[in-house]
């Protein structure tokens, strides 16, 4: 297998994999308090979620650390943790897919804000990205994930510290946009175009949307970074929103009404296409259809 | 512009005090704190700074939020103006001098630790006037119904981030309202809805601190 930033240079699309969170908590894992404590107390889950999505197609496979920072980790008295729960979250992937597939490193937002607005100096988050992001790499990853991002203020510091501790690993960023009567819109106000602009300038090699709307709203933010951004794009959609259903949480997007918006995103020229709560590998196996089905 | 309406101003753009950078335009300027303090040495009351100075920056803003022309850092600092305001006038509320609207009791439902969503919903409902009792994260049907009781109190507001804790509402719900008669539990948080709320027998879901706090003042408490 080519090196992640060889193959982000040809022509053909990339299948990421679905949901992280969502999934384990349909596998039957309790995810309500810290998800990534899994990663030590049962990495055979993680085995079991890496299985599925390789198995459905996905090239790209992610971590369980999205809440892996020692910043959201102290919230559970389990920062000392942070260098095991990230490393052995990369190594359960490796085990299971070996050089057949790239992974990358989740990296969620730190759950405090930065000052002015919050209490966090940007030295301190800077130091919680920078552990995280060494025991990322001392697993393995081929890129960090920095997802879900709501501050961009928050995700340039990361990606600051991506570049200076690991220039070799790919850095792909993607927010989480929701719309306003304005435009498309992170919840700390940055626009899609300045969010763009503001990752482009710091080095970001990957940049997109994951979260927040599902596939309707994805196609149109796609169109909208297609036309202001010449970087490789990554669009990772939910399954729709979340409704319950007999005390259960279900998305109600499906697989097929998924796919569909695949080829629409893959008509718009999206590089990396995955999926983000609620969906399933399911979803990815139809999705890989009709990205095959796209090349011939 | 006068004192109280320059206090409203520095509630609304969250310019916490002189030495505060944000926001850029306000810099080297008097922020809510020193304002406050002036407001008092020239004799106004701490009921009236509450009401025409902080309740009607918080409430602009608030506004602004609802209507997608402020985001969450807007909040947060004219959340931060308003507290460092706040510890002007507490001892008026401590002596009984100056009067809250009424008292809430909010938190974050049990197996749900984030409680940005749950902050934020506290900063505005004290500046609109609540004493805002506030049990943080996780919090227990039995921790929301003693704070009730300790504190006199037939309103509570539960926050849920994730899909799964939100399934544990309905149950926290159903004991407060079974434990204490009168009382109304309101609903907030990313993944619920009206239907949702309808559905555990909530008094209502709110999607956003501004609408809840206005409709909170409409009730007789």
């Amino acid at each position: 297998m080519v090196e992640l930033r060889k193959r982000l240079e040809d022509s053909r699309p990339i299948l990421a994999d679905g949901a992280m969170g969502t999934f384990l908590s349909q596998l039957g894992n309790d995810i309500s308090i810290c998800p990534e404590n899994l990663n030590l107390s049962n990495p055979r889950a993680l085995h079991e979620v890496a299985k599925a999505y390789h198995s459905a197609g996905a090239e790209i496979l992610q971590t369980n650390t999205f809440g892996g920072s020692p910043i959201r980790l102290r919230e559970y008295d389990l920062d000392s943790k942070t260098k095991e729960i990230n490393r052995v979250a990369v190594e359960s992937v490796r085990n299971i897919v070996g050089t057949s597939a790239y992974i990358t490193g989740s990296i969620g937002p730190c759950g405090q804000h930065l000052l002015p607005f919050g209490d966090l100096d940007p030295e301190s988050f800077k130091e919680s990205c920078r552990l995280q992001m060494s025991a990322l790499v001392e697993g393995g990853v081929d890129a960090f994930s920095i997802e879900t991002v709501m501050d961009v203020e928050e995700a340039v510091l990361a990606l600051q510290v991506a570049r200076e501790a690991a220039p070799h690993v790919v850095r792909i960023v993607s927010a989480a946009f929701l719309k306003n009567p304005n435009g498309f819109f992170t919840s700390f106000g940055n626009s899609l175009r300045e969010t763009v602009q503001r990752f482009y300038d710091e080095g970001a090699e990957v940049v997109g949307a994951n979260c927040g709307e599902g596939m309707t709203g994805m196609i149109d933010i796609a169109r909208e970074l297609r036309s202001i951004c010449t970087l490789p794009l990554i669009i990772r959609p939910n399954a729709g929103l979340p409704e319950v259903d007999n005390r259960i949480t279900v998305w109600n997007e499906a697989p097929g009404e998924f796919a569909g918006g695949v080829k629409e995103l893959l008509d718009v020229g999206i590089k990396i296409i995955g999926g983000c709560c609620g969906t399933t590998p399911e979803h990815i196996r139809k999705a890989k259809s009709v990205i095959d089905e796209h090349q011939h | 512009m006068d004192l109280i309406q320059r206090l409203a101003l520095c509630v609304e753009r969250g310019k916490v005090d002189r030495n505060f950078p944000y926001p850029p335009d306000m810099k080297d300027s008097d922020g809510a704190s020193e304002l406050t303090t002036l407001l008092l040495e020239t004799g106004e009351s701490a009921n009236s700074i509450l009401k025409r100075g902080l309740m009607v920056g918080m409430d602009t803003v608030g506004a602004k939020f609802a209507n997608g022309q402020a985001f969450i850092p807007e909040l947060l600092v004219a959340a931060k103006a308003m507290n460092a305001a706040m510890v002007h006038l507490k001892p008026y509320f401590e002596s009984g001098e100056a009067k809250h609207r009424g008292s809430i009791v909010i938190g974050t439902i049990q197996g749900d630790l984030h409680d940005i969503g749950k902050n934020i919903v506290g900063m505005v409902l004290k500046g609109a006037g609540w004493n805002v009792i506030d049990l943080g994260s996780n919090v227990s049907a039995d921790k929301f119904i003693t704070a009730l009781r300790d504190n006199n109190c037939k309103l509570a507001a539960l926050s849920a981030l994730l899909t799964t804790t939100m399934l544990n509402m309905e149950s926290v719900v159903g004991e407060i309202k079974g434990a204490i008669t009168g009382s109304m539990v309101f609903i907030g948080g990313a993944p619920l809805s009206n239907e949702f709320s309808d559905k555990i027998d909530a008094d209502g879901y709110f999607p956003d601190p501004h609408t809840f706090s206005k409709y909170l003042s409409t009730l007789n408490t």
